[in-house]
Protein backbone atom coordinates (compact mmCIF):
# COMPACT_ATOMS: atom_id res chain seq x y z
CA UNK A 1 0.00 0.00 0.00
CA UNK A 2 3.06 2.24 0.87
CA UNK A 3 3.88 2.23 -3.15
CA UNK A 4 0.21 3.45 -3.88
CA UNK A 5 0.40 5.95 -1.45
CA UNK A 6 3.89 7.42 -3.03
CA UNK A 7 2.33 7.17 -6.13
CA UNK A 8 -0.55 8.85 -5.79
CA UNK A 9 1.64 11.80 -3.38
CA UNK A 10 3.63 11.89 -7.09
CA UNK A 11 0.94 12.46 -9.31
CA UNK A 12 -1.01 14.42 -6.89
CA UNK A 13 2.11 16.75 -6.89
CA UNK A 14 2.53 16.77 -10.85
CA UNK A 15 -1.18 17.72 -11.21
CA UNK A 16 -0.76 20.54 -8.79
CA UNK A 17 2.49 21.83 -10.27
CA UNK A 18 1.29 21.92 -13.78
CA UNK A 19 -1.51 24.29 -12.77
CA UNK A 20 0.21 26.35 -10.72
CA UNK A 21 3.30 26.51 -13.36
CA UNK A 22 1.56 28.79 -15.48
CA UNK A 23 0.88 31.42 -12.32
CA UNK A 24 3.90 30.99 -10.39
CA UNK A 25 6.34 28.85 -11.41
CA UNK A 26 8.31 29.40 -8.00
CA UNK A 27 5.50 27.66 -6.41
CA UNK A 28 5.73 25.24 -9.29
CA UNK A 29 9.46 24.84 -7.98
CA UNK A 30 8.87 24.76 -4.53
CA UNK A 31 5.70 22.22 -4.57
CA UNK A 32 8.59 19.99 -6.53
CA UNK A 33 11.27 19.73 -3.95
CA UNK A 34 9.07 19.49 -1.12
CA UNK A 35 7.46 16.28 -2.60
CA UNK A 36 11.00 15.24 -3.46
CA UNK A 37 12.32 15.75 0.24
CA UNK A 38 9.15 13.78 1.36
CA UNK A 39 9.70 10.74 -0.59
CA UNK A 40 13.23 10.95 0.31
CA UNK A 41 12.92 10.97 4.16
CA UNK A 42 9.91 8.40 3.69
CA UNK A 43 12.43 6.30 2.07
CA UNK A 44 15.54 6.54 3.65
CA UNK A 45 13.76 4.93 6.87
CA UNK A 46 13.17 1.77 4.24
CA UNK A 47 16.72 1.70 3.05
CA UNK A 48 17.41 1.21 7.27
CA UNK A 49 16.53 -2.27 6.83
CA UNK A 50 18.92 -2.77 3.66
CA UNK A 51 21.68 -1.57 5.95
CA UNK A 52 20.82 -3.75 8.29
CA UNK A 53 20.65 -6.49 6.19
CA UNK A 54 24.23 -5.75 4.86
CA UNK A 55 25.79 -4.96 8.31
CA UNK A 56 24.65 -8.81 9.55
CA UNK A 57 26.24 -10.35 6.06
CA UNK A 58 29.20 -8.01 6.84
CA UNK A 59 29.31 -9.41 10.57
CA UNK A 60 28.52 -13.05 9.66
CA UNK A 61 31.83 -12.93 7.71
CA UNK A 62 35.13 -11.83 8.87
CA UNK A 63 35.00 -8.47 6.06
CA UNK A 64 36.61 -5.69 8.29
CA UNK A 65 34.07 -3.31 9.61
CA UNK A 66 36.28 -0.37 7.52
CA UNK A 67 35.07 -2.27 4.32
CA UNK A 68 31.20 -1.52 4.92
CA UNK A 69 31.30 1.75 6.83
CA UNK A 70 33.59 2.72 3.52
CA UNK A 71 30.58 1.32 0.94
CA UNK A 72 28.19 3.01 3.21
CA UNK A 73 29.09 6.20 3.31
CA UNK A 74 30.03 5.96 -0.61
CA UNK A 75 25.96 5.10 -1.13
CA UNK A 76 25.32 8.26 1.20
CA UNK A 77 27.31 10.56 -0.54
CA UNK A 78 25.25 9.18 -4.15
CA UNK A 79 22.12 9.16 -2.53
CA UNK A 80 22.57 13.30 -1.01
CA UNK A 81 24.40 14.44 -4.23
CA UNK A 82 21.80 12.81 -6.62
CA UNK A 83 19.01 14.09 -4.70
CA UNK A 84 20.33 17.56 -4.77
CA UNK A 85 21.50 17.25 -8.11
CA UNK A 86 17.85 16.84 -9.22
CA UNK A 87 16.39 19.23 -7.00
CA UNK A 88 18.71 21.69 -8.86
CA UNK A 89 17.91 20.42 -12.04
CA UNK A 90 13.98 20.83 -11.63
CA UNK A 91 14.70 24.50 -11.27
CA UNK A 92 16.48 24.18 -14.79
CA UNK A 93 20.35 24.79 -13.51
CA UNK A 94 21.24 22.04 -15.19
CA UNK A 95 24.76 23.10 -15.12
CA UNK A 96 25.01 23.25 -11.16
CA UNK A 97 23.17 19.94 -10.92
CA UNK A 98 26.25 18.82 -12.65
CA UNK A 99 28.57 20.47 -10.56
CA UNK A 100 26.96 18.64 -7.23
CA UNK A 101 26.87 15.58 -9.05
CA UNK A 102 30.65 16.37 -9.98
CA UNK A 103 31.50 16.71 -6.22
CA UNK A 104 29.69 13.69 -5.57
CA UNK A 105 31.90 11.65 -7.74
CA UNK A 106 34.76 13.35 -6.47
CA UNK A 107 33.77 12.45 -2.96
CA UNK A 108 33.56 9.04 -3.41
CA UNK A 109 36.50 8.59 -5.35
CA UNK A 110 38.40 10.72 -2.28
CA UNK A 111 37.22 7.60 -0.12
CA UNK A 112 38.88 5.55 -2.47
CA UNK A 113 42.54 7.27 -1.74
CA UNK A 114 43.44 4.96 1.53
CA UNK A 115 42.81 1.76 -0.21
CA UNK A 116 44.95 2.66 -3.05
CA UNK A 117 47.35 4.30 -0.93
CA UNK A 118 47.56 0.80 0.55
CA UNK A 119 47.28 -1.35 -1.61
CA UNK A 120 50.48 0.75 -3.46
CA UNK A 121 52.00 0.24 -0.31
CA UNK A 122 51.72 -3.08 -0.72
CA UNK A 123 52.72 -3.67 -3.97
CA UNK A 124 55.66 -1.84 -3.46
CA UNK A 125 56.99 -3.81 -0.81
CA UNK A 126 56.04 -6.82 -2.81
CA UNK A 127 58.93 -5.82 -5.38
CA UNK A 128 62.01 -6.99 -5.05
CA UNK A 129 64.73 -4.86 -3.45
CA UNK A 130 66.82 -3.68 -6.54
CA UNK A 131 69.19 -1.33 -6.87
CA UNK B 1 44.75 -25.37 5.70
CA UNK B 2 40.94 -26.01 4.37
CA UNK B 3 39.61 -24.04 7.56
CA UNK B 4 41.81 -21.21 6.01
CA UNK B 5 40.45 -21.75 2.44
CA UNK B 6 36.91 -21.56 3.34
CA UNK B 7 37.49 -18.26 5.39
CA UNK B 8 39.26 -17.10 2.61
CA UNK B 9 36.55 -18.30 0.11
CA UNK B 10 34.09 -17.02 2.41
CA UNK B 11 35.17 -13.39 2.98
CA UNK B 12 35.35 -13.45 -0.91
CA UNK B 13 31.80 -14.35 -1.48
CA UNK B 14 30.73 -12.05 1.24
CA UNK B 15 32.37 -9.18 -0.25
CA UNK B 16 30.94 -9.66 -3.66
CA UNK B 17 27.64 -9.91 -2.06
CA UNK B 18 28.25 -6.44 -0.71
CA UNK B 19 29.55 -5.28 -4.12
CA UNK B 20 26.14 -6.27 -5.55
CA UNK B 21 24.22 -4.45 -2.89
CA UNK B 22 25.92 -1.66 -3.00
CA UNK B 23 25.15 -1.74 -7.06
CA UNK B 24 21.90 -2.13 -6.37
CA UNK B 25 21.21 0.75 -3.85
CA UNK B 26 22.92 3.28 -6.23
CA UNK B 27 20.61 5.84 -7.87
CA UNK B 28 21.74 6.54 -11.00
CA UNK B 29 24.65 5.10 -13.20
CA UNK B 30 27.20 8.02 -13.40
CA UNK B 31 27.75 7.26 -9.43
CA UNK B 32 27.87 3.42 -10.33
CA UNK B 33 31.12 3.42 -12.18
CA UNK B 34 32.81 5.65 -8.92
CA UNK B 35 31.26 3.31 -6.22
CA UNK B 36 31.99 -0.11 -8.56
CA UNK B 37 35.87 1.19 -8.66
CA UNK B 38 35.74 1.22 -4.80
CA UNK B 39 34.26 -1.70 -4.57
CA UNK B 40 36.23 -2.81 -6.94
CA UNK B 41 39.27 -2.19 -5.00
CA UNK B 42 37.93 -4.00 -1.74
CA UNK B 43 37.11 -7.21 -3.87
CA UNK B 44 40.83 -7.23 -4.81
CA UNK B 45 42.32 -6.79 -1.37
CA UNK B 46 40.21 -9.40 -0.15
CA UNK B 47 41.29 -11.35 -2.59
CA UNK B 48 44.78 -10.68 -2.17
CA UNK B 49 45.12 -10.80 1.61
CA UNK B 50 46.61 -14.33 1.75
CA UNK B 51 49.63 -13.32 -0.18
CA UNK B 52 49.35 -10.26 1.42
CA UNK B 53 49.47 -11.81 4.69
CA UNK B 54 52.43 -13.34 3.63
CA UNK B 55 54.46 -10.46 3.00
CA UNK B 56 53.39 -8.06 5.66
CA UNK B 57 51.80 -8.56 9.23
CA UNK B 58 48.80 -7.16 9.25
CA UNK B 59 47.02 -5.46 6.35
CA UNK B 60 43.23 -4.56 8.20
CA UNK B 61 45.77 -2.46 10.71
CA UNK B 62 47.11 -0.34 7.98
CA UNK B 63 44.31 -0.06 6.56
CA UNK B 64 42.05 1.10 9.68
CA UNK B 65 44.91 3.63 10.52
CA UNK B 66 45.01 5.18 7.14
CA UNK B 67 41.34 5.24 7.12
CA UNK B 68 41.46 6.66 10.62
CA UNK B 69 43.87 9.40 9.43
CA UNK B 70 41.82 10.15 6.58
CA UNK B 71 38.59 10.73 7.88
CA UNK B 72 40.66 12.51 10.71
CA UNK B 73 41.97 14.74 8.32
CA UNK B 74 38.35 15.51 6.99
CA UNK B 75 37.01 16.09 10.43
CA UNK B 76 39.45 18.94 10.49
CA UNK B 77 38.02 20.25 7.96
CA UNK B 78 34.59 20.44 10.13
CA UNK B 79 36.42 22.15 12.39
CA UNK B 80 35.00 25.28 11.49
CA UNK B 81 32.15 24.40 11.59
CA UNK B 82 32.19 22.88 15.11
CA UNK B 83 34.47 26.20 16.27
CA UNK B 84 31.23 27.95 16.68
CA UNK B 85 31.56 26.22 20.64
CA UNK B 86 35.13 27.84 21.15
CA UNK B 87 33.74 31.19 19.53
CA UNK B 88 30.95 30.89 22.10
CA UNK B 89 33.13 30.37 24.78
CA UNK B 90 35.52 33.05 23.78
CA UNK B 91 32.46 35.76 23.97
CA UNK B 92 31.50 34.26 27.55
CA UNK B 93 34.90 35.08 28.67
CA UNK B 94 35.32 38.39 26.68
CA UNK B 95 31.78 39.68 27.86
CA UNK B 96 32.43 38.63 31.69
CA UNK B 97 35.89 40.32 31.55
CA UNK B 98 34.30 42.91 30.13
CA UNK B 99 31.39 43.63 32.75
CA UNK B 100 33.82 43.00 35.45
CA UNK B 101 35.37 46.14 33.82
CA UNK B 102 32.22 48.05 34.02
CA UNK B 103 31.59 47.03 37.31
CA UNK B 104 34.95 48.52 38.57
CA UNK B 105 33.96 51.31 36.47
CA UNK B 106 30.68 51.43 37.75
CA UNK B 107 32.40 51.44 41.56
CA UNK B 108 34.41 53.99 40.90
CA UNK B 109 31.98 56.58 39.92
CA UNK B 110 29.42 55.73 42.24
CA UNK B 111 32.09 56.24 44.90
CA UNK B 112 32.82 59.33 43.28
CA UNK B 113 29.46 60.43 42.95
CA UNK B 114 28.80 59.75 46.65
CA UNK B 115 32.05 61.39 48.01
CA UNK B 116 31.08 64.47 46.22
CA UNK B 117 27.38 64.16 47.24
CA UNK B 118 27.97 63.92 51.34
CA UNK B 119 30.52 66.56 51.03
CA UNK B 120 28.03 69.02 49.50
CA UNK B 121 25.21 68.06 51.62
CA UNK B 122 26.90 67.84 54.68
CA UNK B 123 29.87 68.88 56.72
CA UNK B 124 31.20 65.45 57.87
CA UNK B 125 35.11 65.09 57.25
CA UNK B 126 34.88 62.16 54.67
CA UNK B 127 38.19 60.58 53.65
CA UNK B 128 36.83 58.44 51.40
CA UNK B 129 34.40 56.11 50.68
CA UNK B 130 34.00 52.66 49.27
CA UNK B 131 31.24 51.12 47.53
CA UNK B 132 30.82 47.09 47.12
CA UNK B 133 29.01 46.03 43.94
CA UNK B 134 27.01 42.50 44.31
CA UNK B 135 25.94 40.40 40.92
CA UNK B 136 22.29 39.33 40.85
CA UNK B 137 20.69 37.36 38.47
CA UNK B 138 18.04 39.42 37.32
CA UNK B 139 15.42 38.32 34.10
CA UNK B 140 18.26 35.94 33.09
CA UNK B 141 21.12 38.07 33.21
CA UNK B 142 23.84 39.26 35.49
CA UNK B 143 23.24 42.49 37.15
CA UNK B 144 25.23 44.62 39.32
CA UNK B 145 23.61 45.95 42.63
CA UNK B 146 24.72 48.25 44.99
CA UNK B 147 25.09 46.17 48.13
CA UNK B 148 27.49 47.80 50.54
CA UNK B 149 28.55 51.19 51.03
CA UNK B 150 31.18 52.11 53.26
CA UNK B 151 32.22 55.65 54.46
CA UNK B 152 35.47 56.94 56.17
CA UNK B 153 36.11 59.93 58.22
CA UNK B 154 38.45 61.66 58.48
CA UNK B 155 40.41 60.76 62.59
CA UNK B 156 39.03 63.95 63.58
CA UNK B 157 40.27 65.72 66.93
CA UNK B 158 36.49 66.39 67.45
CA UNK B 159 36.03 62.70 67.78
CA UNK B 160 39.53 62.03 69.18
CA UNK B 161 38.33 63.87 72.20
CA UNK B 162 35.05 62.14 72.34
CA UNK B 163 36.27 58.84 72.15
CA UNK B 164 38.91 59.67 74.89
CA UNK B 165 36.55 61.12 77.20
CA UNK B 166 36.77 59.41 80.05
CA UNK B 167 40.73 58.74 80.09
CA UNK B 168 43.12 61.20 82.28
CA UNK B 169 44.51 63.91 79.73
CA UNK B 170 47.75 63.57 79.08
CA UNK B 171 50.83 65.41 77.48
CA UNK B 172 49.88 65.41 73.92
CA UNK B 173 51.51 62.66 71.68
CA UNK B 174 52.72 62.79 68.06
CA UNK B 175 50.15 61.02 66.52
CA UNK B 176 49.63 58.64 63.76
CA UNK B 177 46.93 57.99 61.33
CA UNK B 178 46.67 54.21 60.88
CA UNK B 179 45.61 54.01 56.77
CA UNK B 180 45.65 49.97 56.62
CA UNK B 181 42.84 48.75 55.63
CA UNK B 182 41.05 47.25 58.87
CA UNK B 183 37.85 44.27 59.06
CA UNK B 184 34.89 46.81 59.15
CA UNK B 185 33.30 47.17 62.48
CA UNK B 186 29.65 47.29 61.20
CA UNK B 187 27.22 50.50 62.54
CA UNK B 188 25.29 48.59 64.80
CA UNK B 189 28.18 46.89 66.11
CA UNK B 190 29.57 50.59 67.17
CA UNK B 191 26.40 52.04 68.68
CA UNK B 192 25.72 48.96 71.25
CA UNK B 193 29.39 49.38 72.15
CA UNK B 194 29.34 52.76 72.47
CA UNK B 195 27.17 53.09 76.01
CA UNK B 196 30.81 51.75 77.70
CA UNK B 197 33.69 54.02 76.92
CA UNK B 198 35.91 52.75 78.73
CA UNK B 199 36.54 49.45 77.80
CA UNK B 200 36.18 50.89 73.84
CA UNK B 201 39.04 52.85 75.19
CA UNK B 202 40.65 50.11 75.98
CA UNK B 203 40.37 48.32 73.33
CA UNK B 204 41.59 51.40 70.86
CA UNK B 205 44.60 50.92 73.10
CA UNK B 206 45.49 47.54 72.40
CA UNK B 207 45.29 47.93 68.99
CA UNK B 208 41.73 48.61 68.18
CA UNK B 209 41.65 51.52 65.07
CA UNK B 210 38.54 52.64 64.30
CA UNK B 211 36.44 55.28 67.47
CA UNK B 212 33.42 55.37 67.37
CA UNK B 213 31.46 58.10 65.20
CA UNK B 214 29.29 60.42 66.22
CA UNK B 215 26.11 59.20 66.05
CA UNK B 216 24.55 62.16 64.68
CA UNK B 217 27.06 62.17 62.05
CA UNK B 218 26.23 58.48 61.10
CA UNK B 219 22.40 59.03 60.94
CA UNK B 220 22.51 62.21 58.88
CA UNK B 221 24.98 60.45 56.15
CA UNK B 222 23.42 56.97 56.19
CA UNK B 223 20.24 58.30 55.94
CA UNK B 224 21.65 60.54 53.08
CA UNK B 225 23.05 57.68 51.13
CA UNK B 226 19.94 55.70 51.67
CA UNK B 227 17.75 58.14 50.14
CA UNK B 228 19.96 58.45 47.07
CA UNK B 229 21.06 55.44 46.12
CA UNK B 230 18.33 53.37 47.90
CA UNK B 231 19.98 51.25 50.02
CA UNK B 232 18.76 49.71 53.29
CA UNK B 233 20.51 51.54 56.54
CA UNK B 234 22.13 47.97 57.50
CA UNK B 235 24.31 48.29 54.21
CA UNK B 236 26.04 51.06 55.12
CA UNK B 237 28.87 51.60 57.28
CA UNK B 238 29.88 54.55 58.47
CA UNK B 239 33.54 54.12 60.23
CA UNK B 240 36.11 56.65 62.10
CA UNK B 241 39.87 55.76 61.92
CA UNK B 242 40.49 56.25 65.57
CA UNK B 243 44.07 57.85 66.65
CA UNK B 244 46.15 55.62 68.74
CA UNK B 245 48.22 56.98 71.44
CA UNK B 246 51.98 55.91 70.87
Amino acid sequence: MEMIQIVGLGLMATVLILVVREQKPMFAFLLAAFTGLFIFLYLIGKIEMVISVLEDLANRSGIPSIYLKTVLKIIGIAYIAEFGAQIVRDAGQESIASKIEFAGKIFILVMAVPIISVIVETVIGLLPDGS
Amino acid sequence: MVAWLSDWLRDIIAIILLAVFVELLLPNRAMQRYARLVVGLFILLTILSPILKLIQSDIGAKLDESMAKWSRSALEGDMQMTGLNQIKQDAEAMSAKRSLEAAKLTERTLEASILSELSERTDAPIAGVDATLKWVNAAGQLAPLLSQVTVTLKASEESNSIALEGATVEKVQPVIVDVQVQPIVPRDGLSIEAPNKEKRNQEEQLGGSWSPVDPAVTAELSSLIAKGWGLAEKQITIRQPAIQPR
